[in-house]
């Protein structure tokens, strides 16, 4: 009975969150179909009243609350809607650097309340508004704009260092990729005879000198995470500038590959050296530079490799490695410098061995190394530990995969996953099946939605499926794994629901209806985990798939809206059944 | 007092939207009314409704880079044209070159350039878009001028397209009205 009644509530839970989006994105279609049939005035009024309410709330409730935090939010995205309604009724070919610059202007009184949310969208808007000006307005040669951009980035860490540390984190994040792209497209910049000095220090600025001071500030602060991040960029900015220096005046020859992997390796762990200095008790962080050189490093190493060898070379070299680097790593595993190394090595093995399962010779024309390398990091995934290293991980794989969907390597993918669904005692550690069944979900979501985020809409499916052999392959083997999990996971399950949930999946496939049978077959195990990461991935999922569902649907925004709504509250109304019965059954 | 700041905030976004709101209405009273023919228009399909992309007549050579005078340049996209109109107010001809003092039939019209065209040399007044509610395509596609309210120094604000008398469509209007009367032979 306790079963079926945790069944119940997590059931009711998940079906509350779906109702609440449908009927909400049900009622944003609505809006979209009448908006130019509602007169002018009604268009102007909607968010200025909506603003209004939300101040109004956030005064009630405080801002300090959750609730006043999120009215606060609510009115800091309407005061933008208001003007962008405004634009959108007046078009007087007012520049959207204008529209940008004013929101902000307004946001900085919100700004008193240090509420993370608005100080983000302050974060978006000054940027914004900055870059359109540059686009519409402002004309500045590409190193003023690159050192400008550099200048207000830092400003921005300085405030949110000083007002509101919880804001911090996105900030710095998006400061390390801004300064990175910006470090890449001046070297893809192929007019090498227009770089002088002048262009040189806007984008040195912004690569080295942003990171440099930002790391400084928050090495006074003791902020270990922002410190470790503007080291990893200062890093990567190092790396890519010191690569193309090498490339565009020496030839790719092995000694100079291996060279720059000695260079970036050992640049990248004096960093991390540097970096335990400062942060003595916080391992992790302070490895993140290392950790980048010894991945840079073996990919070069790889490379330089493939081009020594013959290919029938490939691998016993890759099983010396292999032994080199795992000998090094299981009996030295004590000294951080040995460890890094034998990871370099141990990962330039292994990317060895699988360019030549996966390639047949041709290095540049494929993205084997890469593939290699996510292999590898699976690998490695199951001797390490670590949140951060995982969900990097677990990032990249899911990129590669994105790239490489028609490939082999998807259906090897699948065998851990499947021996996992089966005998899920095998792995008797608790933390292996995390990483796991995150992985499983997001390979199998990938192979079902991805006909639908290329513009295939569910009845060209069909003719996609015929067209493709691989592709139904992978479908078959990934409902396979799926339904084995789920089989899994509803074997708690009452003998006619789990027949029911069967009989229903099968009508699915017959009918084609594939993002609904997905949909259904990740509520089941969604619903017994307690695993917060896995539940965003499936949460954020199901969106994606309900708005690419109703996307392709060929029917005009009114009635699309009002289907969407009447799901919402059908879900709705099951959900309240449900805890009816729960209410029914404790009595 | 701390506690009314986020209504104070408020009321300072709503001041400023709405004095806004109001300089543009009194530009729809007292501005003068110039009308731009339409080169053939494009209905587009978007998630949130309909938008029809404009092209509009004119009288400028795209396929030449113009020569314009300092003084006709606004900003790094913004230009300052002078129209000459006929009788109705429909423009006849246009060029950058600012004359001392405009003839009667001659009005200023502030031009953007559309950076995002190939020839780099198309340019529009206001807007190159013109969004209306989803299954008004065929309605809008009878749209032959693009009505524009100007003031004294050219700015344009883009009204409303009108047919090829000049009338204006006003597609959700006659919507609107068709379905009061359904509704009176019903009731």
């Amino acid at each position: 009975m306790q079963v079926a009644d945790s069944w119940i509530i997590r059931y009711t839970q998940q079906l509350n969150y779906i109702a609440t989006a449908l009927v909400t994105v049900g009622v944003i279609y609505l809006l979209a179909a009448n908006w130019f049939m509602f007169p002018k005035v009604v268009q102007l009024a909607i968010p200025q009243v909506l603003l209004f309410a939300s101040c109004i709330l956030c005064a009630y409730f405080k801002p300090s609350t959750l609730k006043g935090h999120c009215a606060a939010a609510f009115a800091a995205v309407m005061i933008g809607l208001s003007f962008a309604s405004y634009g959108q009724i007046y078009q007087t070919g007012a520049d959207s650097f204008q529209l940008f610059a004013v929101w902000s202007i307004l946001l900085i009184p919100w700004l008193y309340f240090r509420l993370p949310s608005i100080w983000t969208i302050f974060y978006i808007t000054v940027l914004l508004t900055f870059y359109l000006a540059q686009r519409q307005w402002l004309d500045l040669s590409s190193s003023s704009f690159v050192g400008v951009l550099g200048f207000i980035l830092l400003m921005l860490i300085a405030l949110a260092q000083l007002f509101c540390q919880s804001s911090r984190l996105p900030l710095i994040v998006s400061v390390s990729l801004i300064s990175i792209v910006i470090c890449v497209s001046y070297i893809e910049d192929t007019n090498y005879a227009e770089r002088n000095d002048y262009i040189f220090w806007g984008w040195f600025f912004t690569a080295f000198i942003v990171p440099a001071l930002a790391a400084s500030l928050f090495y006074f602060r003791r902020w270990s995470a922002g410190l470790a991040i503007m080291f990893l960029t200062f890093a990567i900015n190092s790396s890519i500038w010191f690569i193309w220096k090498n490339l565009y005046y020496w030839d790719l020859s092995i000694a100079s590959l291996f060279f720059i992997a000695f260079v970036i390796f050992f640049g990248c762990w004096i960093l991390s050296y540097i970096l335990r200095f400062f942060l003595p008790n916080n391992f992790s962080w302070s490895a993140l530079p290392s950790i980048f050189g010894a991945w840079i490093a073996s990919i070069l190493i790889t490379i330089a490799f493939f081009i020594l060898l013959d290919y029938e070379a490939y691998p016993i070299f890759s099983l010396i490695l292999l032994i080199i680097g795992y000998g090094l790593l299981f009996y030295q595993s004590k000294v951080f410098f040995v460890r890094q190394i034998s990871f370099a090595i141990s990962l330039s093995g292994q990317a060895l061995l699988f360019g030549y399962l996966f390639d047949s010779g041709s290095v540049y024309s494929n993205y084997s190394i890469l593939i290699a390398q996510v292999l590898i990091l699976i690998f490695s995934w199951l001797i390490t530990s670590g949140q951060l290293w995982r969900t990097v991980q677990t990032l990249i794989l899911v990129t590669i995969c994105c790239l490489h969907f028609q490939s082999l390597f998807i259906y090897l993918l699948f065998i851990p996953f499947i021996v996992w669904a089966l005998f899920p005692n095998l792995m008797e550690k608790h933390s292996w099946r995390r990483p796991l069944c995150c992985g499983l979900f997001l390979m199998v979501i990938l192979l079902i939605i991805y006909p639908f985020f290329w513009g295939y809409s569910i009845d060209k499916t069909l003719v996609y499926l015929s067209e493709r052999i691989s592709f139904s392959l992978s479908q078959l083997i990934a409902f396979s794994a799926i339904i084995v999990v789920s089989i899994w996971h509803v074997r708690k399950l009452q003998l006619n629901t789990l027949i029911a949930v069967l009989l229903l999946s099968l009508l699915l496939i017959i009918f084609n209806l594939l993002p609904i049978l997905a949909l259904l077959m990740i509520l089941i195990p969604i619903s017994q985990t307690q695993d917060s990461l896995l539940r965003i991935f499936v949460m954020f999922t199901l969106t994606l798939t309900l708005w690419q569902f109703y996307y392709f649907l060929q029917m005009p925004l009114l009635t699309k809206g009002s289907v969407i709504i009447g799901s919402g509250l059908l879900v709705g109304m099951i959900s309240y059944l449900s805890s009816l019965k729960l209410r029914g059954a404790r009595s | 007092m701390k506690r009314y700041l986020p209504i104070i905030f408020g009321l300072i976004a709503l001041f400023i939207v709405n004095v806004s709101v109001f300089k543009q209405e009194s530009l729809i009273s007292n501005g003068k009314s110039i009308f731009v023919k339409l080169a053939p228009v494009d209905p587009r399909s978007l998630i949130q409704g309909d938008y029809m992309a404009l092209n509009y007549e004119l009288y400028l050579d795209q396929n030449k880079e113009h020569d314009i005078p300092a003084n006709a340049i606004l900003s790094l996209l913004s230009y300052r044209l002078v129209v000459t109109l006929d009788e109705q107010y429909r423009v006849t001809a246009a060029s950058f070159e600012q004359p001392e003092k405009l003839a009667e039939n001659q009005s200023l019209l502030i031009v953007k350039r559309d950076a995002e065209s190939f020839w780099n040399n198309r340019f529009y007044p206001a807007s190159n878009s013109f969004l209306f509610a989803e299954g008004f395509a065929s309605c809008y596609e009878q749209a032959k001028f693009a009505e524009f309210k100007v003031n004294l120094e050219g700015k344009p604000l883009l009204y409303r397209l009108t047919d090829d008398s000049l009338q204006p469509l006003n597609c959700e209007q006659k919507e609107r009205d068709r379905e009061e009367r359904l509704k009176g032979l019903f009731y």
